[in-house]
């Protein structure tokens, strides 16, 4: 699936931002549909294919949450969602792990907004060959004995976008790079991301992954596009069952 | 009244009684001429009807002194002291002053040769009963009363009784001279009585402390005297001419012997006192409650009573065997104290410690007297009582005085004691402290009064005549002003304590300073409105954030495009720039309901506002947050002429808690969820109502919701004080706010006067 022939369906309350989103989108995207809340974007996404949702969270009738739920339920291809959110009533850790591609603060920036979209719609192997403008100053080195120890002990464990992983203490959110190191594998992912949360209690990170090193790309594309991981970043090492057959 | 010692007064009841029926028969005798009972033999005198006159009232005069009706008895005593007196006086003039045929003719004989006049002895004793009787009455002579009655009671027995025995045994009569009229049988018989009387009615007379009476001894003498007189003439004076010496001699010798026969009855009473007098007071020994023993200087002991025994747990001979040593712990300084004190003053009182045969000790409460016995013998006693209870009730209430002094001291609690009749009340220390007043023994009411808030004080001095008319308690708060300008604030608690009959005495109460906690209060209050417009600023939040968006939007539009192309389309301007003041606009309304019900507002004007302004203020700053939450919100159609007066934003204040409760309500409900507004007039009142479609409040919070600090909200969602205060709102505004129910949903009824017609706010 290309940018070009891409339909987004943006979702809104506010008739107004609404409009603002679709001149914006309109310059990228082929097709966009607009719905004012949850149950009619739920029409919308019945009645047409649809790649990728930007809905905002609170809405009346049916909110953001709820969409994002019967999204993931529902038996059609899942769309990508992307978030936009003006108040913090949930946790962004859950909503990467529900499957949110992306979370955009308001007011968003419209290059924001595109960046995020093409993001989305762009395919992983593709997406992963692009290095950052600029080099991480941080890097998440981490050594494990084997990819299958690591999720059995449940030191890791990946999603569609990402990793959530135990980290040391002292890491901050923004951009980091990456090498974990599995050495009875002789294996390692290297590689540059973004700390999306992280929970000191629990000494996790939640990572997406950016760019992936030639190195180690095949298997992360391999995972990325097992359809069936609706997760993007799983919240827990302990919340995700059957990556037990992930080899390198 | 029928005690052992009542005997006298019953003897004197009959004997009067008796006579008063011998003057009765004898007066129905005459009226009838029945001469046996006027003259029982013709050997004999008649009885004549003034005589029984006589009888009639002495007898009367002797029951009403039985009766202690002295007045009464000396009124009927008088008619026979003068017939007496007169009688006499005619017996010695020779004249008649015609009293003797008062009652009609009399009756002669060779024994009564004047028709209808009484014997002169007979007389005489009249005289005689009649002025004792008489004599009663004059109170000065009180203390001569019992010697008076007893003696002259004494004489006229004995008259009495000679005369009827001579008569009986010798068939004589005793005292007559020469021609002079006997006396009657009757008569005799009838002083024998009246004689009994009196001296009965004289030992009824006698001082309580007196066993016997005084005059015992005398009387007997006396009435010896007189019988001797009596036998003397019945059977001596008629050999008179032969022996003259003899006779007299025999005389003189009765008179001796009634001499000796009194002084010795004077010494047999005396006796008998005296012995009957030491065994009472042997038994009150005995018999007494507390312990006492006789003892010596140097600590001998030489008798203990049974109640001593029972305290030191020993027999009288080992008490006596122990000495002071052995019953007193003489290791206590008290003891020597108290000897020291007894040495120099004769007596001494305190506590010791005794001690028990089986070792143990115990607190004893001692009293003792040094005296000087018949022999001039110093002698002391001891009188003692085990004071164990009282020690342990004393150190009990000592140990809950303590408590309560700590506590209230601790709690800074004043207690004041307040005395109804002379309205001044007793402080303790520390509400002088409180007051910031310097001690005094007695705060007078006035000046009390004076420190009290001039605002407060007729609501105070309500409470406390509340208390004491409804005889209960009372609680009030109020202000004071301290000498130094200090306003404090001061809860009251008080109770009344009435005497035995039920009248209010006293009033106790405690006073605390609760300026701290008025300070809190008001604190938390500013805190819940905070708290309430902090959950108002999620939903504003959101609501300010969309306009933003769009302002941020339109402004990067217009940059992009200036950026990009070089310039920008009028028509793009124009579209963005108009969109950008619109949404500017909606925020600064929404900022300007906010900032205006953020306000205090409680001491804002009431002013007459539409209640559909009211209302849609309110909505404004949370209409975003029923939208988010996927509330519905049904309004009803307002009548756009209903206004009220109020304080507008105190109004919007309760309407935004009630609207927030009820979205907090339905929130987590599944389902359909709405919260309904209802504006509805009745009489004289508008009754906004809130009903969500929530569960409902339970039935046994219904009755607690509105109080504060009440809250059924998780930890950090709500302090309990919005429906608190929401209700003091509508109080204020001289309505109310109550939780009814409405088709089984939970509804919150405002209830506002239409009318002004609120409550003066008190401070």
């Amino acid at each position: 699936m290309q940018l070009k022939d891409a339909t987004v369906l943006i979702v809104d309350d506010e008739p107004v931002l609404c409009e603002i989103k679709s001149t914006w989108l309109i310059r990228l995207v082929p097709r966009v549909l607009v719905a004012n809340n949850g149950a009619e974007a739920m029409e919308v996404l019945a009645a047409n294919n649809v790649d990728l949702v930007i809905t905002d969270i609170r809405m009346p009738v049916m909110d953001g949450l709820t969409l994002l739920k019967k999204i993931t339920d529902s038996s059609k291809p899942r769309p990508s969602v992307i978030f936009i959110t003006g108040f913090s009533d949930f946790e962004p850790r859950d909503a990467y792990d529900l499957g949110v591609d992306a979370i955009l603060e308001k007011p968003m920036d419209r290059g924001d907004l595109l960046q995020a979209v093409k993001r989305s719609l762009t395919p992983r192997p593709e997406l992963w060959q692009t290095a950052m403008d600029v080099t991480p100053a941080a890097v998440l080195h981490s050594n494990f004995r084997s990819l299958a120890t690591a999720l059995q002990k449940q030191e890791i464990a990946f999603g569609r976008g990402g990793f959530c992983i135990a980290v040391p203490q002292g890491l901050q959110e923004g951009p980091i790079g990456i090498l974990l190191e599995f050495h009875e594998d002789r294996s390692v992912l290297q590689g540059q991301g973004i700390v999306r949360w992280i929970s000191v209690a629990e000494g996790l990170a939640g990572i997406e992954l950016l760019y992936v090193a030639p190195v180690s790309r095949e298997w992360m594309v391999k995972l990325a596009e097992r359809n069936e991981i609706a997760t993007f970043i799983p919240r827990s090492p302990s919340a995700v069952e059957c990556q037990n057959g992930l080899t390198l | 009244m029928a005690s052992p010692s009542d005997w006298p007064r019953r003897s004197a009841v009959v004997t009067g009684t008796a006579s008063c029926l011998l003057g009765l028969a004898v007066l129905v005798a005459w009226s009838v001429h029945y001469v046996p009972l006027i003259q029982v033999s013709p050997a004999l005198a008649p009885i004549q009807r003034i005589t029984a006159l006589g009888f009639l009232f002495c007898g009367l005069a002797l029951i009403l002194m039985s009766a202690e009706r002295r007045r009464l008895a000396a009124m009927c005593a008088a008619p026979p002291l003068l017939i007496a007196a007169l009688t006499i006086l005619e017996y010695v003039f020779n004249a008649d002053f015609g009293i003797d045929e008062l009652l009609g003719k009399g009756y002669a004989t060779a024994l009564s040769p004047l028709p209808g006049r009484m014997s002169p002895v007979t007389a005489l004793c009249f005289l005689l009963i009649s002025s004792t009787l008489t004599t009663v009455a004059f109170r000065p002579l009180a203390r001569y009363f019992s010697s008076i009655l007893g003696l002259v009671g004494s004489v006229v027995l004995t008259v009495g009784t000679v005369s009827s025995v001579t008569y009986f045994i010798a068939q004589k009569d005793v005292y007559f001279w020469g021609h002079i009229a006997r006396v009657a049988l009757l008569a005799r018989a009838g002083f024998l009585l009246l004689g009994a009387g009196l001296m009965a009615v004289g030992w009824k007379e006698k001082p309580h402390s007196s066993l016997l009476p005084n005059w015992l001894s005398l009387s007997a003498g006396l009435a010896v005297a007189v019988g001797v007189l009596g036998l003397w003439q019945a059977f001596v004076v008629h050999e008179e001419s032969k022996f003259a010496l003899l006779s007299w001699s025999l005389l003189v010798g009765g008179f001796i012997v009634a001499l000796f026969f009194g002084l010795a009855v004077y010494l047999a009473q005396t006796t008998w006192s005296r012995n009957r007098q030491l065994l009472i007071y042997r038994m009150a020994f005995e018999n007494s409650f507390d312990g006492f023993m006789l003892t010596s200087p140097d600590g001998a002991i030489h008798a203990a009573n049974p109640s001593a025994c029972r305290i030191f747990g020993r027999t009288e001979q080992e008490i006596c065997q122990a000495g002071r040593e052995g019953l007193i712990d003489t290791s206590d300084p008290n003891l020597q104290i108290l000897m020291a004190e007894r040495a120099r003053t004769g007596k001494a009182q305190g506590e010791l410690k005794g001690k028990r045969k089986d070792g143990t000790f115990f607190p004893m409460e001692v009293a003792s007297v040094a005296f000087k016995d018949t022999d001039g013998e110093i002698r002391t006693s001891l009188a003692l009582r085990d004071i164990t209870a009282r020690k342990h009730a004393e150190a009990e209430l000592k140990i809950q005085t303590e408590r309560l002094s700590l506590a209230t001291r601790v709690a800074s609690i004043g207690v004041w004691d307040f005395d109804v009749r002379t309205t001044s009340a007793i402080w303790d220390d520390i509400l002088f402290e409180i007051y910031g007043i310097p001690r005094m023994v007695a705060v007078p009411y006035e000046d009390w009064a004076r420190l009290v808030h001039p605002d407060d004080l007729p609501r105070t001095e309500a409470s406390l005549q509340k208390t004491i008319s409804l005889k209960s308690q009372d609680y009030v708060e109020f202000r004071i002003i301290r000498p130094d300008g200090v306003v404090r604030y001061i809860s009251s608690a008080q109770g009344v304590v009435l005497d035995q009959q039920g009248t209010p005495i006293r009033v106790v109460g405690i006073e605390m300073d609760i300026t701290e906690r008025k300070r809190m209060e008001a604190q938390l209050a500013a805190t819940a409105r905070l708290s309430a417009l902090g959950m108002m600023a999620g939903g504003v939040a959101h609501e300010i954030n969309n306009p933003l968006a769009i302002i941020h939007a339109s402004g990067s539009d217009l940059l992009d495009a200036a950026k990009e192309e070089g310039h920008v389309p009028v028509e793009v301007v124009v579209r963005a720039a108009t969109r950008i003041r619109q949404t500017a606009d909606r925020i600064a309304r929404i900022v300007k309901s906010m900032r205006r019900i953020a306000r205090d507002g409680s001491q804002d004007p009431f002013l007459s506002v539409h209640v559909s302004k009211i209302i849609e203020q309110t909505l404004e700053v949370c209409r975003a947050k029923f939208k988010d939450q996927s509330v519905t919100l049904r309004l009803p159609a307002i009548d756009s002429d209903l206004q009220i007066p109020c304080r507008e934003v105190q109004i919007s204040q309760v309407l935004l808690n009630l609207l927030t409760n009820a979205l907090d309500a339905v929130v987590d409900q599944p389902g359909e969820k709405w919260v309904r507004m209802n504006v509805e007039r009745r009489d004289e009142s508008i009754v906004l109502s809130v009903v969500d479609s929530g569960p409902g409040v339970a039935p046994e919070l219904k009755g607690r919701i509105m109080e504060p600090f009440f809250t059924t909200k998780e930890v950090g969602k709500g302090t309990g004080l919005g429906l608190s205060l929401s209700r003091t709102i509508a109080e204020e505004h001289g309505g109310k706010l109550e939780v009814t129910e409405d088709h089984g949903h939970t509804c919150f009824c405002l209830t506002l006067p239409v009318l002004e017609r609120r409550k003066r706010h008190a401070a």
